[in-house]
């Protein structure tokens, strides 16, 4: 089968070079270890955020009663005051936000560790991560190896009926480039990570003095059924354990002449939402259109807005207040 | 074979490492050589990845290849004057399943083409024009009837069959009557070399471009955004689909098969006929010699209609939309014109050769990627309304990217133009298509970028969809 004598292989400058090739991997990959571990500004900042989570989470066990867990992507961290609101309504909330690049499937994952029996957990996910597939994502993973949430990776099937195979887990650390050339332009500027010196609150909400001019568009969202049966399942998996789920949509920002027609879709969207688990009535379907309530991005809030956010949040979910799918097609339809 | 998913090359190597076993087992039990074990286990290799990826897909593929195998060796037997006139019956039958499944909805006006419960099967318009230039090739030319394993295996290699190169009989048929197992050093060490080429073009390139697309493509009414999204989508499509041609040209290179090089730099080329010459290769002589020259190819007087309708087949074979025969045909239009010009002595400097073709190609990807006919004829509306083009579009291109996304953006940008550059020298230097990438240092760059600077949310392959 090998076509060349085997005292002859070792000198070939084929295999000379072949060998390079994967000592080059080699490097590459333990170079790329070290950094997420050790110079990855965002990654720091993700585990410093999930770290008081954690901390925060933890100060709220042992039998004091349910809690109100909110997770999703930037969004979430960026909207929810936890610290507040557990004063305000004398309720523990808990904010389990995460970044977008996990995605939905991410957040799910994460948002496991957080949730004891007789907890609501919000899914305040914004709805483009919904539309995009839900698998796992790079980011996941690295943030899984560098907190070592290894039974979480094991546990993941049962969580979200999709498992993460477990070899997946060596090709995961890559930074990407995005991150690279970030990495790369504070080096050169000498300019710290934008949330760097970003405040994490007790209760988990993140805030920032980062503004940037924000766009009017508006988004499509979407649930595919690929997407619709990983959320059955987690649905399923959280009442076996004593967890009801519910679906918050979050604040964006968009234009006025776009408003009507965001909140039309949104609605439509919410409705099949509504099909799987319960949907908080929050009367403008998250669409806002004043930018002074916006921070750096169109899913971040101020800190002001995410006291008011975090508000009407807590209230109608203590409430019950929730949308039937009849109502939300009523509404959708009034939107023209 | 989705080459950039970790499940492919986990399947390929859990298969490969099976076969071997088997083979070694036949060989010491005394139940065969290698040589008469090779070729089987090479077919049930490519199967068996075929059907990781759709299991519908590969049974509506064997059916295909089945009733195409039967019709040559029926018709291999029959009378010169009964064979020709055969094809003119069997060769529309082959089309039926491609003119079914992809062009029924457009035809019908339709979402889609619902048949029991499958969409397109998977590389259908690929091994459905591979068979009928099989079909033509034996027939016509008088060519033996191979054996049902050699044509499985030259129809069914795994490499080739859900998105090409679109390999002729003459190239691949021989390669698969004396397939063996043996892995030559050298034949492995440029196999892997392209494979890093391709999955760099692919995981590198074309999935970090897929990512800003998207913050040009909605705009209307912004020339330098449209612009960019035609820039962006053209370099993307071309790193994609040549990265997987790449790829599948390594794989079968380990193994020992040579298939055909899809892709030669096409954005180097100088003349739009020439960029024809450079871009998806076996496509555009599967035209040439299965639609063009029968036709009449240059010796007739309707030459430049034969391109039109040759440009618009091909526009059409890419997908099932008005976008697409008219990308074909304004493609067919320049060929057309470039081909009645030829008479005249008047050239083009080799740069503003250069620039105007770019120029025309990446204008004409609008076509390609702007599937709604407002927001297209919207667009190039925009791109030809000289007041639109102003300091202020220029702004307002980039006004919504924080400086962490421009940054992004130049980034890929950068990276894109290093790529062409290396693809400049290696034409410049070696008169061969992508050799600087061959360079040990150069392979062990492109490993770390793929290790490091690949996206982290997989795209499928474009070409998929064809």
């Amino acid at each position: 089968m090998l076509a060349t004598g085997r005292n002859t292989i070792s000198r070939s400058p084929h295999v000379r070079v072949l060998g390079a090739l994967l000592v080059g991997f080699c490097i590459s990959w333990l170079a790329s270890v070290v950094y997420l571990f050790t110079l990855d500004a965002p990654m720091e900042n993700w585990v410093r955020a999930l770290d008081k989570q954690d901390r925060w989470s933890q100060h709220f066990t042992a039998g004091q009663g349910p809690r109100l867990v909110v997770t999703g992507g930037s969004s979430c961290t960026f909207s929810i005051d936890g610290g507040m609101a557990t004063e305000q309504f004398h309720v523990p909330v808990i904010n389990g936000g995460l970044e977008a690049g996990m995605g939905a499937y991410g957040v799910l994952l994460l948002s496991s560790r957080l949730t004891e029996s007789g907890d609501t957990l919000v899914l305040a996910i914004e709805p483009p991560l919904l539309l995009s597939p839900l698998d796992y994502t790079q980011d996941t993973l690295q943030l899984m190896i560098r907190r070592l949430e290894w039974d979480r990776l094991v546990q993941a099937k049962k969580v979200t009926g999709r498992a993460v195979p477990l070899d997946s887990l060596f090709f995961s650390p890559c930074p990407g480039l995005q991150n690279v050339a970030a990495f790369l332009g504070r080096v050169v500027t000498h300019t710290p990570y934008r949330y760097e010196n970003a405040e994490i609150r007790a209760g988990g909400l993140m805030v920032t003095d980062f503004r940037y001019p924000l766009s009017k568009d508006g988004y499509i969202p979407g649930l595919s059924p690929g997407n619709r049966d990983v959320l059955l399942h987690f649905r399923d998996w959280a009442s076996h354990r004593g967890v009801r789920v519910v679906y918050s949509i979050p604040w964006y920002y968009v234009g006025n002449e776009r408003a009507s027609e965001q909140k039309r879709i949104n609605a439509r969207f919410l409705a099949s939402l509504s099909e799987i688990m319960p949907v908080v009535r929050e009367e403008e379907f998250g669409v806002q259109t004043d930018p002074s309530l916006f921070a750096d991005t169109k899913w971040h809030l101020t800190e002001e807005a995410a006291q008011v956010r975090t508000s009407e949040l807590v209230k109608h979910t203590l409430a019950g207040d929730f949308w039937t799918a009849d109502q939300l097609e009523r509404v959708a339809s009034a939107f023209r | 074979m989705n080459f950039g998913d970790l499940a492919f090359w986990k399947q390929l190597i859990g298969a490969f490492l099976v076969l071997l076993l088997i083979r070694s087992i036949f060989h010491r039990a005394g139940r065969g050589s290698y040589r008469e074990v090779d070729r089987p286990l090479l077919l049930v290799l490519s199967l068996y990845l075929f059907s990781q990826i759709d299991l519908r897909s590969l049974l509506f593929f064997l059916f295909i290849s089945a009733f195409s195998y039967g019709g040559v060796a029926v018709l291999s037997r029959a009378p010169r004057s009964v064979r020709y006139g055969a094809l003119a019956v069997v060769i529309p039958i082959m089309f039926l399943p491609l003119l079914y499944f992809k062009y029924s909805g457009f035809l019908l006006n339709q979402a889609s083409s619902p048949v029991l419960g499958i969409g397109i099967p998977i590389g259908l318009s690929f091994y459905t024009f591979q068979k009928v230039a099989f079909f033509v090739d034996t027939i016509i030319f008088n060519k033996p009837t191979p054996r049902l394993l050699d044509f499985m295996n030259f129809a069914a290699f795994f490499p080739q069959l859900v998105a090409g190169p679109i390999e002729r009989r003459d190239d691949l048929l021989p390669q698969m009557q004396g397939f063996r197992f043996r892995f030559y050093p050298s034949r492995v060490r440029l196999g892997v070399s392209w494979i890093i080429v391709g999955l760099f073009f692919k995981c590198v390139l074309a999935d970090n471009l897929a990512d800003i697309a998207q913050y040009w493509q909605q705009s209307l009414d912004n020339p330098v955004s449209v612009w960019l999204s035609c820039v962006v989508f053209g370099f993307r499509i071309y790193y994609d689909f040549a990265g997987y041609s790449l790829i599948a040209l390594g794989l079968a290179r380990c193994l020992g098969i040579r298939l055909t090089l899809n892709f030669r730099s096409p954005y180097l080329s100088r003349s739009i006929q020439e960029f024809w010459r450079r871009w998806h290769i076996t496509l555009s002589q599967w035209f040439r010699d299965y639609i063009y020259i029968p036709m009449g190819g240059n010796r007739t007087p309707l030459a430049f209609f034969n391109i039109l309708v040759v440009f618009a087949a091909s526009g059409l074979w890419h997908g099932a939309g008005w976008n697409f025969i008219l990308w074909g045909v304004a493609h067919g239009f320049l060929v057309g014109v470039q081909h009645l010009s030829r008479r005249f002595p008047f050239r083009l400097p080799g740069a503003v050769g250069w620039l105007g073709t770019n120029f025309v190609v990446f204008l004409l990807w609008l076509f390609f990627f702007e599937t709604n006919l407002p927001h297209l004829m919207a667009k190039l509306q925009t791109l030809f309304s000289p007041v639109l083009y102003s300091a202020h579009s220029f702004s307002a291109a980039v006004r919504d990217l924080n400086r962490a996304t421009l940054g992004y953006v130049l980034a890929i940008f950068a990276l894109v133009a290093c790529v062409h550059f290396a693809e400049m020298f290696s034409e410049a230097k070696w008169r061969k298509p992508y050799r600087a990438f061959h360079q040990t240092w150069v392979l062990c760059l492109m490993i770390g970028a793929i290790v490091w600077i690949r996206t982290n949310v997989q795209n499928g392959f474009i070409y998929f969809a064809f």
